[in-house]
């Protein structure tokens, strides 16, 4: 079989998946094929936009328009392009599922004490994380090394784990803006080495131990999230 | 022989001293002009691809092709099947087309201090056209170079040898024979020579290689097809991506080639599946967990059978039926559309923890196919909110898993989900490879499917298909088989316009017992036969090996497949009806699969099929498979016994969107009558082990997904 050949049958697979129908819901729709290209089309084509002022606009919104007990947060990834509000809608213990304001797509965040703890439907999920030694420090705003481990999901449906082990340090006081007014706050940093890939994560922490902002590593697809308390 | 095996001894000993430091891997994605791993140009080297990698590699110099696919079985074992083409090299052909099998084993990790080495046999089953082993080192030094020293037997013992080990006649299409066989008796013998080069990265996407060859092109310089002056190859390799790597070299100092190989790895999706986050698992309210008011009230029992069918299917899942009681909650589903059983059991649990009432603490989920109950899964409600966000294998440890008969009270179907009707159109494709006066013909055709599931197990499937396009009718090879006609004459049912009925059958599945399963099937099976045929299956769900036996009794179809039969009397021989096997599966650890069959085969010949192959989580499989029966090489005909290699890509690796659907089709290096066997729909294997223990268990991560 030559190249030329090898590459016509890829093409008549391509066109075997992307031709076929079907009343089989439970089989892959071509209509939802389409959808998919015309979104990575239009995406591309897009305009860069300002997702600050977005965020923004949209947390405004979102303040004024919710109970003022509702939790709100707002979260970017930058690296993949996802700007969100979002709203609590689960808890379980410690943690707390939270997805976006004003859309029902199917896309979560867990935090767990205000730490990201998983991600769901998002692009390289983070599955679940092992982080009650960062935490620790991280909310009584004390320094030490402490291990953490982030796990994904590989290509053939395997967990694998990333084992970090982590430098807590304080940094300076700040003030964090939040709608009931401005918190003083103290940086924390944590600096994470493994093997093959180091980050720093910043937190801004209260006197309380609440995680107030932070810039935290997800992954290696999802980059750095940058998350805010609104209220 | 004896001196000669220890030789080899000596020298595996020399490399094998104890090592000092930490082993690496030596890995690359590049591959040699025989399309296996390597960094150098024409010899090999001791390294390996990455795990589970695939590559296509063709290579062209002046009147040379070579055509490979490797796949690195596991991380020290890589297989390759080749297929060459070579201008002038006999006067029988204006191109002579061959294929080939190689073998590589690495031997060795490389040590801080110490090479890694490997052994390889090239064209090892094959005709012996380009037959030659090895015994290889290569060392990595500092980040960018690799240098590598080895010994060669056959081709790779031609040039300048420096001694030899018993006698080993050169290559001669006398020879040759039926070809594609072993050839024990020559592995490793002969003259011997040393080879060795260098490569080296000079960016990561650009390496150069340097080598001194020891095969001499002896057959070929005879034939005056090549002239291998100069032992010294060049090359300059441009990786453009991860799957694509282009090389251009010069070989013997007389010819310029150049190689284009794609590679990807099954472990890598082309598209990273992105579906919709599951819901929450919803946290019980202690206080509410005594509650049982709503157990009284059939209206609300009905509201919540209505909402969890509602939310099993929006998740693309089939809801077949529900039972729900005070305390447990069961429910009944069929799997239509993840890739991992674990992720559809985990979806439904979690709408079970968010639509039961608290007082529900035990939750069953019972996945059938086809109507038939296979696997059982119980877990707390408890648990599954305490593990939720736990290290994954918490939660597989505190499930249960149960044959669905030995369970018992299974939800029952409820009222309208059969009889249940699905169709399709699509495109399909038939295909012939390795004719030598063209290597690859194919048909593309339009198939209709309907499946019409009565329920209970009987199924009802028809696929009729119409030729669009293609140049499988171009065929006209005369059959010499010596054996009745069982598949030599395939070419002559392909490339039928149509519509042609490519299966029409009716089928029973059922449970006959706790781990036992049967089959009966009556119609048309495939394009060439139909007839009647039964099985039993014996597959416990936590058990990694199953037993099974099939009979059947089979009737020649007519080559327009319509409804008519032919005659069984052939040229080669009278067709007899009767045919079956007993079979062992066994699921070795990490995906790898070993299955017999033994018995008679189409042609009334007996033996076993011995089958090896590598299933990933994701759906991909690559194996192969030989077949050894009692016909001799000389009666089965061109390539000695029936072997080849099978494959299935999953189409939601390519896609990234969920879809149990994908390609899977068998390659023969030549389809010949010996060892043959009818393929029957709805085989058992394939239907009961999907959803059981171990595959439900080797991707659990993705309960959670």
């Amino acid at each position: 079989m030559t190249l030329k050949h090898s590459l016509s049958l890829f093409a008549l697979l391509g066109l075997m998946v992307l031709t076929a129908c079907t009343n089989d819901d439970t089989r892959l729709d071509p209509k939802q094929l389409t959808t998919i290209v015309r979104e990575s089309i239009s995406q591309r084509n897009a305009p860069p936009r300002d997702k600050d002022a977005i965020i923004e606009a949209a947390s405004r919104e979102a303040l004024s328009l919710t109970s003022p007990e509702d939790p709100l947060a707002s979260i970017q990834f930058d690296s993949v392009g996802i700007a969100a509000v979002l709203r609590e809608i689960e808890k379980n213990g410690q943690h707390t599922v939270w997805a976006a304001w004003g859309s029902s797509d199917r896309k979560s965040i867990v935090t767990k004490n205000g730490m990201i703890a998983a991600t769901r439907g998002l692009r390289k999920d983070l599955m679940s994380s092992e982080a009650d030694a960062v935490l620790d420090l991280v909310r009584n705003r004390k320094e030490g090394n402490v291990p953490y481990t982030l796990r994904y999901l590989d290509g053939d449906f395997v967990i694998i784990e990333a084992k970090y082990t982590c430098t807590v340090e304080r940094g300076y006081d700040k003030t964090v803006a939040l709608a009931t007014g401005p918190v003083p706050a103290l940086q924390m940093f944590s600096s994470c080495v493994s093997a093959n890939r180091q980050f720093v994560d910043l937190f801004l922490v209260d006197r309380s131990g609440r995680i107030l902002e932070m810039r935290q590593w997800v992954g290696p697809v999802l980059g750095f999230a940058y998350m805010s308390q609104l209220r | 022989m004896i001196r000669r095996f220890g030789l080899i001894l000596t020298l595996l000993a020399a490399l094998m001293l104890p090592t000092f430091a930490n082993e690496r891997s030596l890995t690359t994605t590049v591959t040699n002009s025989f399309g296996v791993p390597s960094g150098l140009i024409d010899m090999p080297t001791a390294e390996m691809a990455p795990d589970g990698q695939l590559s296509i590699n063709v290579s062209h110099f002046s009147g040379y092709t070579r055509n490979t696919a490797t796949f690195q079985l596991t991380p020290w074992l890589s297989g390759s099947f080749r297929y060459i083409g070579i201008d002038d090299l006999t006067p029988l052909f204006d191109i002579y087309y061959d294929r080939s099998f190689d073998i590589r084993l690495r031997l060795m990790e490389e040590t801080d201090y110490l090479p890694g080495v490997a052994i390889g046999l090239q064209d090892f089953l094959g005709t012996g056209v380009l037959s030659g082993e090895y015994i290889v080192a290569t060392k990595q030094f500092g980040e960018r170079l690799r240098a590598t020293g080895g010994v060669g037997w056959g081709r790779l013992g031609s040039r300048n040898s420096f001694g030899s080990l018993g006698s080993r006649p050169g290559f001669s299409f006398e020879g040759v024979g039926t070809g594609g066989n072993f050839r024990f008796s020559e592995y490793f013998s002969g003259d011997m020579a040393l080879f060795g080069g260098f490569s080296y990265d000079a960016t990561d996407k650009i390496s150069f290689s340097a080598e001194y060859s020891s095969d001499a092109y002896e057959f070929e310089n005879q034939q005056g097809v090549f002239d291998a002056d100069s032992p010294f190859n060049f090359a300059a390799t441009y990786k453009a991506n991860d799957n694509l790597i282009f090389r251009l070299f010069s070989v013997y100092g007389q010819e310029v080639g150049l190689t284009v190989n794609v590679t990807l790895n099954p472990r890598q999706p082309a598209t990273e599946t992105q579906g919709p986050a599951p819901l929450p698992v919803a946290v019980r309210d202690p206080a509410r967990i005594k509650e049982l008011g709503w157990s009284t009230n059939p209206i609300e029992q009905i509201a919540l059978s209505s909402q969890l069918e509602k939310f099993i299917e929006q998740e693309g899942l089939t809801y077949i039926g529900a039972d729900i009681t005070d305390r447990t909650a069961h429910v009944r589903i069929e799997n239509g559309i993840f890739q991992s059983e674990a992720q559809a059991l985990g979806r439904t649990m979690r709408i079970m923890s968010r639509m039961l009432p608290p007082s529900v603490e035990t939750f069953h989920v019972t996945v059938e196919s086809n109507g038939l109950p296979l696997m059982t899964t119980t877990m707390s409600r408890t648990d599954l909110e305490r593990l939720e966000y736990e290290k994954e294998d918490l939660a597989l440890q505190a499930a249960s898993f149960s044959d669905s008969i030995r369970f018992g009270d299974v939800p029952e179907p409820k009222a309208d989900v059969y009889p249940n009707f699905t169709w399709s159109v699509s495109p399909t494709l038939r295909f012939s490879a390795f004719d030598p006066e063209n290597p690859f013909r194919a048909d593309l055709r339009i198939k209709a499917r309907g499946n019409y599931d009565f329920g209970q197990g009987w199924l009802l499937n028809g696929a009729v298909s119409v030729r669009v396009l293609g140049n499988l009718g171009e065929i006209d090879r005369p059959v010499n088989s010596q054996l009745p006609f069982v598949r030599t004459t395939i070419a002559a049912y392909n490339y039928r316009f149509g519509p042609t009925i490519d299966q029409l059958t009716l089928t029973k599945l059922a449970r006959i017992a706790p781990d036992v399963y049967g089959r009966a099937s009556i119609g048309y099976f495939e394009l060439m036969y139909a007839g009647v045929s039964g099985e039993v299956l014996w597959k416990p769900v936590d058990s990694r090996l199953a037993l099974g036996v099939e009979l059947n009794y089979v009737q020649l179809r007519e080559q327009d497949q319509r409804f008519g039969f032919a005659s069984h009397t052939t040229p080669g021989g009278t067709i007899p009806h009767v045919n079956g096997h007993v079979s062992a599966y066994y699921e070795l650890n990490n995906g790898y699969q070993a299955n017999v069959h033994a018995g008679r085969y189409l042609a009334g010949d007996w033996g076993a099929t011995f089958e090896f192959s590598r299933e990933f989580n994701n759906g991909w499989q690559i194996g192969a498979f030989a077949t050894f029966t009692d016909v001799s090489a000389e009666q089965f005909g061109e390539g000695s016994f029936d072997k080849g290699l099978f494959f299935r890509v999953p189409f939601s690796w390519i896609i990234g969107t969920e879809t149990k659907r994908g390609y899977s089709n068998i390659i023969r290096p030549v389809q010949r009558d010996g060892g043959q066997r009818v393929i029957v729909p709805n085989r058992l294997y394939d239907i009961v082990s999907e959803p059981h223990r171990a595959n439900v268990a080797s991707s659990w991560g993705k309960f959670w997904k």
